[in-house]
């Protein structure tokens, strides 16, 4: 395996930002009503990971340290402002049912978290392929959870009848709590499968789900930014320590 | 200090090349987005009156469409359309968007030919749990019960049980917030019509 | 008066942020372990929360309108949100030493809380609010928040020792939990 398929490896299923690294919730949980949400949902987000990816990879060089964040918060919503942009001219209908969730692309942490990591240490190749691969992580994981959403939640997979008639849909699991249920079941079941595949080490020692659950405390993004900030902080402050 | 300044100058010329990147697309997808719009807007006319083979946008008094559509809850009339025949206008195709919807304000068309008979209802934006409110739009047999009835109905009413007469709508099962707002728009739509534009159609 | 109210309520308890609209989920699964953390960080969201909906709207009336810039909203907001939280930070710290203290270190998370941008957004394109309204609905989205996070870190520390099967040990039976609640909340969306 050559460092560029490993790289989508890592996103599809190693470091999957969904269910083994818990980030980008918010997205993940509202937009899976409908599997064709998801994947819309999915889709948009790998063009911008990808851009940013390539884009913030292209300025590494050129970006200080020190105003990292804010200069890649800019590019992030540049890139984010333009797939809404192409969505509302080109896919009307999907971006109405995705809705304010588009222009949510640029807090989502799964952005902002690989460009911090992975971008601006890498190659633009190796960047590029990291947020595809990141990108189709997370859009296969919702096109799992929104297919089960939407099979039990209505009896249908992507707009097609597939439940039999006699089926009658719960339909709890199109409303919001359903969407908590399905995604901590697939969590769960995630974490079952990595826990068995790592025997010596299981992925509680490893990283406690619960420990860098969402990006507030995540290892890979939150956390980070949250020590430059302050860092950054009290820089600007004179340097003297909290 | 220097440092400073540099970061300062620099980030401001990455906003500012952000900033013009996007203008430009902006222009760009300006055509698209205003298209996209406008042709979801002339399927929704055609789709609430198949007979009409032209439509014509129709000045009206906003504050005297607010007073009317007042009575009917948070709604309020976004536009009035002509559908005409030939030269002929045979109907009324009325755009209402209604506040109380479950999600959000809901959009919709509402065609209203000659007689005071409503000749369908088509959504323009949407937004509620799909699978319950969304069967608004995606269930063709709750907009079909606005355009059933045989004589002109006045008013229509919400009722949750199997409807007994032809001027009541059976609500949507798990989304009833969805069908009072709908039916609310409806309403506000046919009073507009009796009070304003019913002595202009022919 | 009245409409206020009604604003108010329905986005803090019947539409709540985090249980009915999926905002802010990221913060509330990652810092409601503890409930003086949650607390902390609840205060915070309130106090930024409201200040940005007040601001961005601000600039949306005053700014991007005039100049027919609204195209530049999400660029302008989230450049707002976190040059704000930076401000509200330094500020709290040269003048209200003690406040910084206790809602300091979660501060500078709330730059990728979705629910700041949400509302702002929310408030200019999905409910066309004014300045009032707008600052209303940011103060009691934030104030749904706060109730959802310290309800669940309280839920958290008791169920700390409790036999869960392993495979949901962590976010799994956290998200269980949101959804039990979720069921709850849904039940106020009659009361408006």
């Amino acid at each position: 395996m050559n460092q560029y398929t490993e790289r989508i490896y890592n996103g599809l299923i190693k470091e999957n930002p969904s269910m083994v690294m818990i980030l980008g919730m918010c997205p993940t949980l509202a937009t899976t009503t409908t599997v064709i949400n998801g994947v819309g949902m999915g889709l948009s987000t790998t063009v911008v990971l990808v851009l940013a990816n390539v884009v913030i990879s292209l300025l590494r060089k050129v970006i200080p340290d020190e105003v990292r964040i804010p200069a890649f918060i800019v590019v992030i919503a540049s890139l984010v402002t333009v797939v809404d942009f192409l969505m509302q001219g080109y896919f009307p209908a999907l971006s109405q049912s995705l809705g304010v969730y588009i222009p949510l692309i640029v807090v989502n942490c799964i952005i902002l978290g690989r460009a911090e990591a992975f971008a601006s240490k890498n190659s633009v190749g190796l960047s590029f392929f990291d947020g595809l691969g990141m990108g189709l992580g997370f859009t296969f994981a919702l096109a799992i959870l929104g297919s089960i959403r939407e099979l039990i939640g209505s009896g249908t997979w992507a707009g097609m009848q597939v439940m039999p008639k006699a089926y009658v849909p719960i339909s709890i699991f199109v409303l919001q709590p359903g969407a908590f249920f399905a995604l901590g079941c697939m969590i769960a079941v995630m974490t079952a499968i990595m826990s068995r595949k790592k025997k010596t080490k299981t992925a509680e020692q490893d990283c406690n789900p619960a420990d860098c659950a969402g990006c507030a405390s995540s290892a890979h993004c939150g956390k980070r930014i949250f020590e430059e900030t302050a860092k950054a902080g009290l820089k600007e402050d004179g340097g003297d320590k909290a | 200090m220097k440092g400073i300044l540099k970061h300062t100058a620099l980030l401001a010329i990455i906003t500012i090349l952000a900033g013009l990147a996007l203008g430009l697309v902006h222009e760009i997808t300006l055509e698209p987005i205003a298209q996209a719009k406008e042709q979801q807007k002339q399927n929704a006319y055609k789709s609430v009156f198949a007979d009409a083979d032209a439509f014509e946008a129709k000045d009206f008094d906003q504050a005297e469409a607010d007073k009317i559509t007042s009575k009917f809850g948070k709604c309020s009339i976004n536009e009035v359309v002509e559908a005409k025949k030939g030269n002929e206008t045979i109907g009324y195709i009325i755009t209402v968007t209604d506040g109380e919807g479950y999600a959000g304000n809901i959009q919709f068309t509402v065609g209203i030919d000659a007689d005071s008979k409503v000749t369908g209802v088509s959504f323009l934006s949407i937004a509620e749990s799909p699978g319950l409110g969304m069967n608004a739009r995606d269930d063709a047999s709750f907009t079909e019960q606005y355009t059933k009835p045989a004589e002109p109905v006045e008013q229509f009413e919400v009722v949750k049980a199997e409807p007994a007469s032809d001027d009541q709508i059976q609500a949507l099962s798990g989304a009833t917030i969805t069908s009072k707002a709908v039916t609310g728009g409806v309403n506000a739509a046919l009073a507009y019509f009796s009070q304003v534009l019913k002595g202009g159609a022919a | 008066m009245k409409e206020l109210l009604i604003i108010a309520i329905s986005s803090a308890i019947v539409n709540n942020v985090v249980f009915s609209q999926f905002l802010g989920i990221c913060p509330f699964l990652g810092v409601s372990k503890k409930t003086d953390q949650a607390v902390g960080m609840g205060g915070a969201v309130i106090f930024v929360l409201t200040l940005s909906a007040f601001v961005s709207e601000l600039l949306y009336q005053f700014i991007l309108v005039p100049l027919h810039f609204q195209y530049l909203e999400t660029i302008v907001f989230i450049l707002i949100i976190a040059a704000m939280v930076q401000f509200v930070e330094m500020f709290l710290k040269k003048s209200m030493p003690s406040l910084y203290r206790s809602l300091g270190v979660y501060l500078p998370l709330i730059t990728t809380n979705c629910a700041v941008l949400g509302v702002a957004l929310n408030n200019v394109d999905k409910y066309d609010y004014n300045i009032l309204q707008g600052t209303v609905n940011g103060f009691a989205t934030a104030v749904g928040f706060a109730i959802a996070l310290i309800l669940m870190a309280g839920i958290r520390e008791k169920i700390e020792y409790n036999d869960i099967p392993k495979p949901f040990k962590g976010t799994a039976i956290v998200l269980i939990i949101s959804g039990l609640m979720a069921i709850a909340f849904i039940g106020f969306s009659g009361i408006i």
